[in-house]
């Protein structure tokens, strides 16, 4: 019509025409109002329908204030219409439009009489209706929207998602800060808290989607009954991956200096069907890689050491661990053979049985250069150490888990755990002291753990679990260095023999629910028994004769026994959530050692309170403080010296006195997409009562420690600040990052008074990732650390490291990264400083099932690293031997 | 497409004890709302929703029924009279209401977890009615389609009952009982009807009309947003956040070739 109109304007005659030839031909127009007997316009609807008797609306007219003009789109003339007015409340009116001679426009004036105000029977008709299920808690990521060709592991892909962190050292993951309980596939969770073999060896392919999951319970039963901060991972497959899918990849290359050959290689195979999952992975590298859930190498620890860390008796002689240097972890000269089995069987329809198997076998052999210059008293001297080791971890574990639904409201679960762990660390030394010499540190442990868990859903809100563990853990240490410290003439000689046992039992009955607010709580009473055994006895000796050393048999039994009632309640009112949590405990503490018997007996109370505001939907703050109670490890508990390694003897004053801890944590936090912008701020502050100092004597030569309990306070406060924002015009986002943080402490050094300590820590980054859209791009972080510590004198160190990457992407199929990492560990020797260069490309062709991928590593073949730090008598310098230059060549195939 | 909704709350409570009463007729429908993604097609998101149109008033309010809550929004008080309560609250932003009066109608839209009420004329449905008929819940109804921002639909609808129709669905001479996207991406069943007659005086629009947006507004500001967030990288790690190109409307026109070209800096985009 419009158009038509317009033309007409236009131009002229023929036009003009043509309109009038579709209006007669095409175009009705019904117009008029509607009012009620008052003579008030009404919204009312006109229904179009043609005598044909099935009732049909073939047109219709919605009338706003009463008036309507409205042109019929169909034609009527020949067998005539009719016209339903209805306006709610009102009688109805029909009219009706005979066959006629076609007019242009029909003009009607309705006026609807008031209808009385029928009630209709209060009317209810129900569908078939669906129960409701929606996913709530759950947010998916699709693996492809997500990947750049840049990724082969889970791990790769899961950094990339928003909300997912990865810790580079420990492969712990976060999401929305809360580390993840597991990583579960097509949910059945067949790592634990090992998940890191999934992660680390999954190939993406594989995958379609990821899932992160708030509010998981490894329980079904206690889905949406327990307060749960959990979060977990799950990966789902690829459908035509869900059978069996096979992969391999081998890298073999070239190192610069040496005749060994850079080899990086692994298989894995994931098979999945109705009646059994499992995941089985076997590698081999000598390029630093740890494809294992287990840190031999740096000794980070991993989530299930944190969770079971109650479990295992201390390693008195600490193992050898290196620091990490750069992402490729240049550090770490290895050769790691790990094999791993996991599966989940469906025995019956009830019963699920889940196996895990692991061994892990490693060579890492370095050499280490130590050197420190310590000030005490106006005493100057300086000490170094240099060191070859070689370190042998070898480990057999098996797991066994088996699940009985045995009925549909409870479910009982046993778990068993067996683990062999031996370490040999062989290690030769050249110092300032008197002697060279070669030391061997043996450390043998075996774990079993065994843990009943009954879980009773009583009702929608309510449930109960009952639940039993029993562990066992005995650990072995032999300690031997040539020639004897104490006295290298007579004795070719000395032995650290350690022994220990762990024994732990406990009970406990939770009561969860949730009242009709959805406010979770929960109760449980329970009792907790642990007893550690510790023996150890240092000698020298030479051919003929075995000499103890005096002071250096220690013998002690340690029992803790706890009864204990806890509780926890959390609401959520408006804008606040809150979660109080409180815990009695009755503690028994029992020392015997010789002929010494110390008993401690005390009811403790520890409450805790969490309070969140959100201030708007960007916004929150949150408050954190708790209150708690440490018992005396036994690393503070043997009075009689042990001699840990070249230099250093320990022994301690033995007391039973518990640590008390409070704790208060603030924070502000923002993620407001909407502007690109993220900002947290936080403040931690940490006050302990009552701790163990050491007190040192030092030489040249030699260190004893004697650790001893005051009943001081020390307090320890950190900041944390985080910015982060895009520029948009310069398709650019910035990171600020800035944390600081003092320790306090105390300790007595060569005889000297209490000395108070300070160590302060500051932590400043700066960080730019460009978006522009170009093959290339670039991401940049400097780093500036300054670390400080005041004692009676000062020492500190500062240091800078930028790491610079390009990320090209030329054309499709193609990527390629070139990384440069410079690193000065000391402003005050600025010439002594770092260069890493590495690189990589790769080729994964479309719908192939092989990809090519080729890196160059430590490029400028640096061949060692140096850092530097600081302690209340001394600066240290530790330097490393690296993996030298190569170059890889990768090829992976799936089957 | 779905996005993951942080809470807001806002409520509104209407009372009518202090007032003139008037006998206001009440319609209730209750409808089962399907949504099936393209990847998961046999496991869709049902949840239940509830129309309620005040016909003396000539507006209704269209909002989701909260599991295990009494969620009768009208409920008798102690003197017996009806007390509306109207809670928009939580995860809930597919609150619609609308004021057929006025020929407006309001709901919540999001642009990078923050939300916008956007304001939009009753009359853009560009319905055609066929003849095709069937029975729901006893009711005749009769088939229409029409092309709406993105999507093709089929609805069915009764003039025996008042003009409206699930969530912004409206514009056709009777009730809505059925609608659904002919991709099957979003579908409307009515599961139960009810009318009764309360006391009533007004019910007010329950959104905040100060920064209410159009339509037009709402499309221009999520497209800005969704090719700044492209460029957003806060770590290391970070490609960039590609938004939805809509929800059950289209938000970016498939063919805007500034939002496509930007897109191309991203992995790989996802095709809806």
């Amino acid at each position: 019509m419009k158009k038509i109109k317009i033309s007409v304007i236009k131009s002229g005659f023929i036009y003009l025409f043509i309109f009038f030839t579709i209006k007669l031909s095409h175009s009705q127009t019904i117009q008029g109002n509607i009012r009620d007997s008052n003579g008030n316009d009404l919204t009312a609807k006109i229904l179009i329908k043609k005598f044909d008797g099935s009732g049909v609306v073939n047109e219709f007219i919605l009338v706003q204030n009463g008036r309507f003009s409205y042109d019929l789109k169909k034609k009527y003339y020949e067998k005539g219409f009719f016209l339903d007015v209805t306006a709610t409340g009102y009688n109805s009116h029909r009219e009706i439009v005979k066959p006629s001679p076609l007019k242009k426009t029909m003009t009607f004036n309705f006026i609807l009489t008031k209808e009385k105000i029928e009630i209709l029977k209060e009317i209810i008709v129900r569908g078939n209706k669906r129960p409701i299920s929606i996913k709530k808690d759950t947010v998916v990521y699709n693996v492809e929207s997500f990947k750049d060709g840049t990724e082969k592991k889970v791990e790769d892909l899961l950094k990339k998602l928003p909300g997912i962190r990865i810790n580079e050292d420990t492969g712990i993951i976060k999401y929305k800060g809360t580390t993840i309980e597991t990583v579960t596939i097509e949910g059945d969770d067949l790592f634990d808290y090992n998940y890191t073999v999934g992660t680390k060896n999954i190939n993406i392919d594989l995958i379609k989607k990821i899932e992160a999951i708030e509010n998981y319970s490894e329980n079904k039963l206690l889905k949406d009954i327990e307060k749960s901060n959990k979060v977990s991972i799950n990966l789902i497959l690829k459908e035509n991956k869900t059978d069996l899918s096979l992969s391999t990849e081998v890298g073999i290359g070239d190192f610069s200096d040496s005749d060994n050959i850079p080899i990086d290689f692994s298989i894995n195979s994931l098979a999945i069907n109705k009646k059994l999952k499992s995941f089985i992975v076997s590698t081999y590298n000598n390029i630093g890689k740890n494809t294992s859930p287990f840190s031999y190498f740096d000794g980070q620890i991993n989530l299930e050491k944190i969770k079971e860390e109650k479990f295992f008796t201390e390693k008195i002689i600490p193992e050898l661990y290196l620091q990490k240097v750069t992402r490729n972890n240049l550090s770490n000269i290895n050769n790691q053979i790990f094999g791993n089995l996991n599966s989940i069987f469906s025995l019956s329809k009830k019963t699920k049985a889940k196996l895990n198997f692991y061994y892990l076998s490693d060579n890492n052999k370095t050499n280490q250069l130590s050197e420190s210059r310590i000030s005490i008293n106006n005493n100057t001297f300086n000490t170094f150490d240099d060191s070859n080791f070689e370190k042998k971890p070898l480990q057999y574990r098996g797991d066994l888990e088996l699940t009985f639904n045995t009925s549909k409201s409870s479910l009982l679960e046993y778990r068993m755990s067996i683990r062999n762990e031996s370490i040999n660390t062989e290690t030769s030394i050249f110092s300032n002291q008197n002697n060279d010499f070669l030391s061997s540190l043996q450390s043998s442990s075996f774990f079993l753990k065994q843990d009943i868990l009954y879980t009773k859903k009583i009702s929608d809100r309510k449930a109960i679990q009952l639940k039993t563990i029993v562990t066992t853990n005995k650990l072995d240490q032999i300690f031997v260095i040539k020639p004897s410290i104490f006295d290298s003439t007579k004795f070719n000689q000395d032995i650290q023999d350690n022994s220990s046992k762990k024994l732990n039992s406990s009970f406990k009955v939770l009561f969860l629910g949730k009242t009709i607010n959805n406010n979770k709580y929960s109760f449980s009473m329970g009792y907790n028994y642990n007893k550690d055994l510790f023996y150890s006895d240092l000698s020298s000796s030479n051919n003929s004769q075995n000499l103890s050393v005096p002071n250096s048999k220690n013998k002690l039994d340690y029992i803790n026994t706890e009864i204990y009632n806890k509780g926890s309640y959390n609401w959520g009112i408006g804008k606040f959530s809150i979660s109080t949590k409180y815990s009695f405990r009755y503690l028994n503490l029992k020392l015997i050692q010789g002929n010494i018997n110390n008993n401690s007996k005390i009811l403790l109370f520890e409450p805790s309170l969490n309070i969140n505001y959100e201030i708007d939907r960007t916004s929150s703050i949150s408050f954190n403080s708790n209150f708690n109670n440490t018992s005396s490890a036994l690393r503070y508990l043997y009075s009689n010296q042990i001699l840990i390694d070249n230099r250093v003897l320990k022994s301690n004053e033995p007391n039973l006195s518990l640590q008390k801890f409070k704790s208060f944590t603030l924070s502000f936090s923002k993620n407001d997409l909407f502007n690109q912008f993220d900002m947290y701020l936080g403040a931690n502050y940490i006050n302990n009562n009552g701790n163990f100092f050491s007190n040192l004597n030092i030489n040249e030569n030699s260190s004893r420690v004697s650790n001893f309990f005051l009943p001081e306070s020390i307090e320890n406060i950190a900041f944390n600040f985080s910015l982060s924002k895009l520029i948009y015009p310069l398709k650019t986002t910035l990171r600020v990052n800035s944390d600081y943080s003092i320790v306090n402490f105390k300790n007595i050094v060569n005889n000297s008074a209490l000395r108070n300590n300070k160590s302060n820590f500051f932590v400043n980054s700066f960080f730019f990732k460009t978006s522009f859209n170009l093959p290339i791009n670039i991401e940049n972080k400097t780093t500036y650390t300054l670390q400080e510590t005041k004692s009676i004198g000062r020492f500190n160190n500062k240091s800078i490291e930028n790491n610079f990457k390009i990320i090209l992407k030329p054309f499709k199929g193609f990527s390629a990264s070139i990384t440069h990492n410079y690193i000065i560990p000391s402003f005050k020797n600025s010439s002594n400083n770092y260069s890493f260069l590495s690189s990589m490309i790769r080729y994964i062709p479309k719908n192939k099932p092989w990809q090519l991928e080729l890196s160059g590593v430590n490029l400028l073949n640096e061949k060692s690293f140096r850092q530097e730090s600081t302690s209340d008598i001394s600066n240290n310098t530790l330097s490393v031997d690296l993996i030298e230059r190569y170059v890889l060549l990768n090829f992976l195939y799936s089957f | 497409m779905i996005k993951k909704i942080l809470t807001l709350t806002f409520s509104l409570i209407l009372y009518s004890a202090y007032s003139q009463k008037d006998s206001i007729n009440v319609y209730q429908l209750e409808y089962l709302r399907k949504l099936t993604f393209e990847d998961t097609p046999t496991n869709p998101y049902i949840s239940s929703y509830e129309y309620i149109k005040f016909i003396e008033l000539n507006k209704s309010i269209y909002k989701k029924i909260k599991k295990n809550k009494n969620s009768d929004i009208l409920k008798r008080d102690k003197n017996q009279a009806t007390v509306v309560d109207f809670y928009p609250s939580g995860k809930n932003i597919s609150t619609v209401f609308k004021n057929y009066g006025k020929n407006e109608f309001y709901s919540k839209h999001e642009v990078a977890y923050k939300y916008f009420v956007v304001k939009d004329k009753l009359n853009i449905f560009n319905w055609s009615v066929l003849n095709n008929t069937k029975e729901i819940l006893g009711y005749n109804c009769q088939l229409a389609t029409m092309d709406y921002r993105g999507r093709k639909y089929e609805a069915w609808f009764t003039t025996d009952l008042p003009i409206g129709g699930p969530w912004k669905y409206d514009g056709l001479p009777g009730m809505i009982l059925e609608i659904k996207s002919k991709d099957n991406f979003i579908a409307f069943k009515a599961t139960g009807i009810k009318n009764i007659v309360i006391e009533l005086v007004n019910i007010k629009n329950p959104f905040n009309l100060k920064k209410a947006i159009t339509w037009a507004e709402f499309k221009a500001l999520y497209k800005r947003k969704s090719m700044e967030l492209i460029d957003y990288r806060p770590d290391e790690s970070f490609i960039g956040v590609e938004s939805s190109r809509g929800g059950i409307e289209l938000y970016i026109d498939k063919d805007d070739k500034e939002y496509n070209n930007a897109l191309k800096k991203l992995p790989k985009s996802n095709k809806n």
